[in-house]
């Protein structure tokens, strides 16, 4: 056993409002400069969509991610020898119309335009080649279901759906979506890693974040074709490639990730997990409906006295241990399952994770309702609001949001998993609803409770980290300690007066 | 005391005797094999040593070894023009062992003996020979491995060793060539074919091949520039016509997908 330390970050969807918030403050953080325009790090993808890049989960076209076959764990993007053919020629690379081509407005515009009858505007100009264009893309042009249905029908985890399903997805009265929003998953067998070509990407032994050296890199571009998640951009003015940091050094201080700590919807937990990265292989090799339980299997108990004497053999400060035991990462993801790895089938075992949303209302039984009254338009269930919650439950699988839909995204289309989360946050939902506002519970509601699996307690728990976490509670982050890895080459206290002066080494294209 | 006068002149003496005879087995290894077992030389390719006037200074035969000659040089009334391929791998302590040992040499001979039989070449196994159709027998790599001579070979031959096409005529004819190829002086090429060397029949083979072609009229070298223009150009295009077909047929992402159905 070979214990590592982890920050991952959770995602629950059931919170995200998709204000974007979180990408506007990575954007200004991050990628605000030349050559970045295009990159949106954290990215929030109104889905059924298309998403950013349009169409990443596409792997026939974008070869991201890695393929397991007859024993064999290769790279879906090219084997050894295939790469060298490629160094120069990658059909498998996204070409920016993929992304979109970003543009700002000529502002000066609506000062300098001669008088006339109208209102001047500003024109649309492309940040890259500073021309007059008109946008025909946006890394959210389909947000909210918005510019064409071609985006929604061509969601490509849309399949396996039933035809009649996927057809009342989009209709006026069954419309339904969801928010995901994406920042690299900082895997455990991260494709981006294992494509580069000059091994200038690397994972940090202490907290997992996954990074671009960019001293070393020779812009081959492998790690953004390889990324399943196609979360590896270009920059085309410094000639190297870039990705999400995790925030590092924030982390490093102490701070949450720029983009959780501003969410609007309180939507992002930041915590330590222990992993034996001993298992890593094995955990990447088993058939797809089984990828889940193989990674959940590696996160190890930070309780185990076993693990906490490996992780001390290891070097691991007892701060880090203290913050893996509090970890709300660990409690969604190990001990209440509530929560999942996004695209688990690509195999590079992404470290964020996901708890799926519940879905609205229950139209698909209102649907059913309508037919056998054989009537037109809609008809509501005729039962009361209070009880409806009880009915989603019972037909979870005729959930308006597609059950199929979310083990497409999260499971390897293993609906087994997904069912039982969905079932645990729904009878936490009706406890606390009838709590609240019936000022009881009653035997029904426990009753599902027993069935989803749940204690009292445990329902408790849940409602008080989904709902009503304080900021620590939200992210426990470990002491990082740079004092002691400071203190290797320069004196601590005169390091953090000069820290984030000046460049060490300018990025220089060649370089 | 009078033995120990006598005992540091005696060590001088030893030593260059020692020095001497040192200074023969080193000319064994690195002169021989052009300028012959008795330093004979060949008459109008390489000239003698013995009894050539020049080797009795020294500072001019440890330049000569270590930083080799080229050019005009009449020994004995006989006019030669080769090169001598420098040698630093011979520290000068060794060149300064084989002008000793030369020194000795003048005196007693005189008179160099006629250069030994040769044996006649075959031109025709000698182009074989120098294309690779015909494998060397001790597998060294073929002559247009390196070398060019023009007009042979459609592209011409490499051009990491010299230009052979007057070859002939820089290192001493047939004969000359002949001993060079079975001992060559040059670094690179007595590294490349260091343990595989050439047979004597292969070498007045090829030296015999050799001497042909510098009596032909040799093609301009343009022609070559042109012809590997051509060439290029050609794989040019072909490589070019293949990365657009993969393009072309690389499938479609739906980003182009969407736009060509809004388009519509
Ligand atoms: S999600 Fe991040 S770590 Fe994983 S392959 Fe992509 S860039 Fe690499
Ligand atoms: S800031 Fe939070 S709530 Fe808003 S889109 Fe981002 S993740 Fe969702």
């Amino acid at each position: 056993m070979k214990v590592r330390t982890h920050m991952s970050m959770l995602f629950h969807l059931d919170k995200c409002i998709g204000c974007h918030t979180c990408s506007i403050a990575c954007k200004n953080i991050w990628t605000d400069r030349k050559g970045a325009e295009y990159m949106w790090w954290n990215n929030v993808e109104t889905r059924p969509g298309a998403g950013y890049p349009t169409g990443w989960e596409d792997q026939d076209r974008f070869k991201g991610g890695w393929e397991y076959k007859d024993g064999h764990l290769d790279l879906r993007l090219h084997s050894r020898t295939q790469g060298l053919f490629r160094l120069f020629f990658n059909p498998a690379l996204p070409s920016i119309d993929d992304y979109y081509d970003p543009y700002t407005f000529r502002y000066s515009d609506l000062f300098t335009s001669p008088e006339g009858e109208d209102q001047p505007t500003a024109v649309p100009v492309s940040m890259i080649t500073g021309e007059v264009m008109t946008p025909a893309s946006g890394p959210n042009w389909d947000d909210d279901l918005g510019g064409s249905p071609l985006y929604a029908q061509n969601d490509p985890n849309l399949k396996g759906l039933d035809p009649g399903v996927r057809a009342q997805l989009s209709e006026i009265e069954g419309v339904v979506f969801q928010y995901l929003p994406r920042i690299c998953n900082h895997c455990l067998n991260p494709g981006c890693v294992a494509a580069c070509p000059t091994g200038a990407i690397y994972k940090r032994a202490e907290d997992g974040v996954v990074l671009v050296n960019e001293n070393k890199c020779k812009a081959w571009r492998m790690c953004v074709a390889a990324c399943p998640y196609k979360k590896v951009y270009y920059n085309w003015a410094t000639g190297k490639s870039e990705k999400c940091i995790l925030c590092f050094p924030r982390l490093e201080t102490g701070q949450a990730p720029a983009c959780a700590h501003s969410c609007v919807g309180r939507i992002r937990y930041m915590g330590v997990l222990l992993y034996d990265a001993d298992r890593i292989p094995e955990a990447a090799m088993v058939p797809d409906d089984q990828l889940v339980e193989s990674q959940l299997g590696i996160i190890l108990d930070p309780f185990d006295p076993e693990v906490i004497a490996a992780a001390k053999a290891e070097g691991i400060d007892d701060g880090w241990i203290k913050a893996a035991q509090n970890s709300p990462i660990y409690k969604f993801v190990k001990v209440w399952r509530l929560a999942f790895p996004l695209h688990p089938e690509y195999r590079t075992l992404a470290m964020m994770f996901y708890v799926p949303p519940l879905s609205p209302v229950v139209s698909t039984l209102e649907k059913a309702l309508r037919a056998s009254q054989g009537k037109e338009g809609l008809v509501r269930l005729d039962i009361p609001e209070t009880d409806l919650d009880f009915e989603v439950y019972e037909s979870l699988e005729r959930a308006r949001m597609p059950v199929k839909y979310l083990a497409n995204l999260f499971t390897a289309g293993n609906e087994s998993l997904v069912v039982p989360a969905l079932k645990k946050m729904l009878a936490v939902r009706i406890l606390k609803r009838q709590e609240s506002l019936e000022g009881g519970v009653t035997e029904k509601a426990l009753r599902v409770l027993q069935d989803a699996g749940l204690t009292l307690e445990e329902a408790e728990a849940i409602y008080r980290l989904t709902t009503l976490p304080t900021l620590e509670e939200r992210f426990v982050l470990p002491p990082y300690h740079r004092e002691m890895a400071a203190e290797v080459w320069k004196d601590p206290l005169a390091h953090k007066g000069e820290t984030g002066f000046g460049y060490i080494q300018p990025p220089l294209r060649g370089e | 005391m009078k033995g120990k006068r006598f005992f540091p002149l005696a060590l001088l003496l030893a030593l260059s005797v020692a020095l001497a005879q040192d200074g023969k087995a080193l000319y064994g290894q690195y002169c021989a094999a052009c300028h012959g077992p008795e330093a004979q030389g060949i008459p109008g390719a390489i000239p003698p040593l013995a009894g050539n006037p020049r080797v009795q200074e020294e500072a001019y035969v440890v330049k000569a070894v270590r930083e080799g000659i080229s050019g005009p040089l009449e020994v004995g009334g006989v006019s030669y023009s080769g090169v001598m391929p420098p040698m630093p791998q011979v520290s000068e302590a060794q060149a300064r062992a084989i002008a000793q040992y030369l020194k000795g040499l003048s005196g007693a001979q005189a008179e160099a003996p006629a250069p030994a039989p040769q044996v006649q070449g075959d031109p025709a196994l000698g182009r074989a020979l120098y294309l690779g159709q015909k494998a060397l027998q001790n597998g060294g790599a073929p002559c247009q491995a390196c070398h060019t001579v023009a007009g042979v070979g459609f592209l011409g031959g490499g051009s990491l060793g010299r230009d052979l096409t007057d070859a002939a005529k820089r290192l001493g004819g047939e004969a000359g060539l002949s001993a060079l190829l079975q001992n060559p002086a040059f670094p690179v090429m007595r590294e490349a074919y260091k343990g595989r060397p050439l047979t004597e029949a292969e070498a007045a083979a090829l030296a015999a091949f050799l001497v042909q072609v510098s009596n032909e009229v040799p093609r301009p070298a343009s022609l070559y520039l042109g012809r590997y223009l051509v060439a290029g150009m050609v794989f040019l295009s072909i490589l070019l016509l293949y990365q657009a077909i993969l393009w072309q047929l690389r499938p479609k992402s739906l980003a182009e997908r969407i736009q060509s159905q809004l388009r519509r």
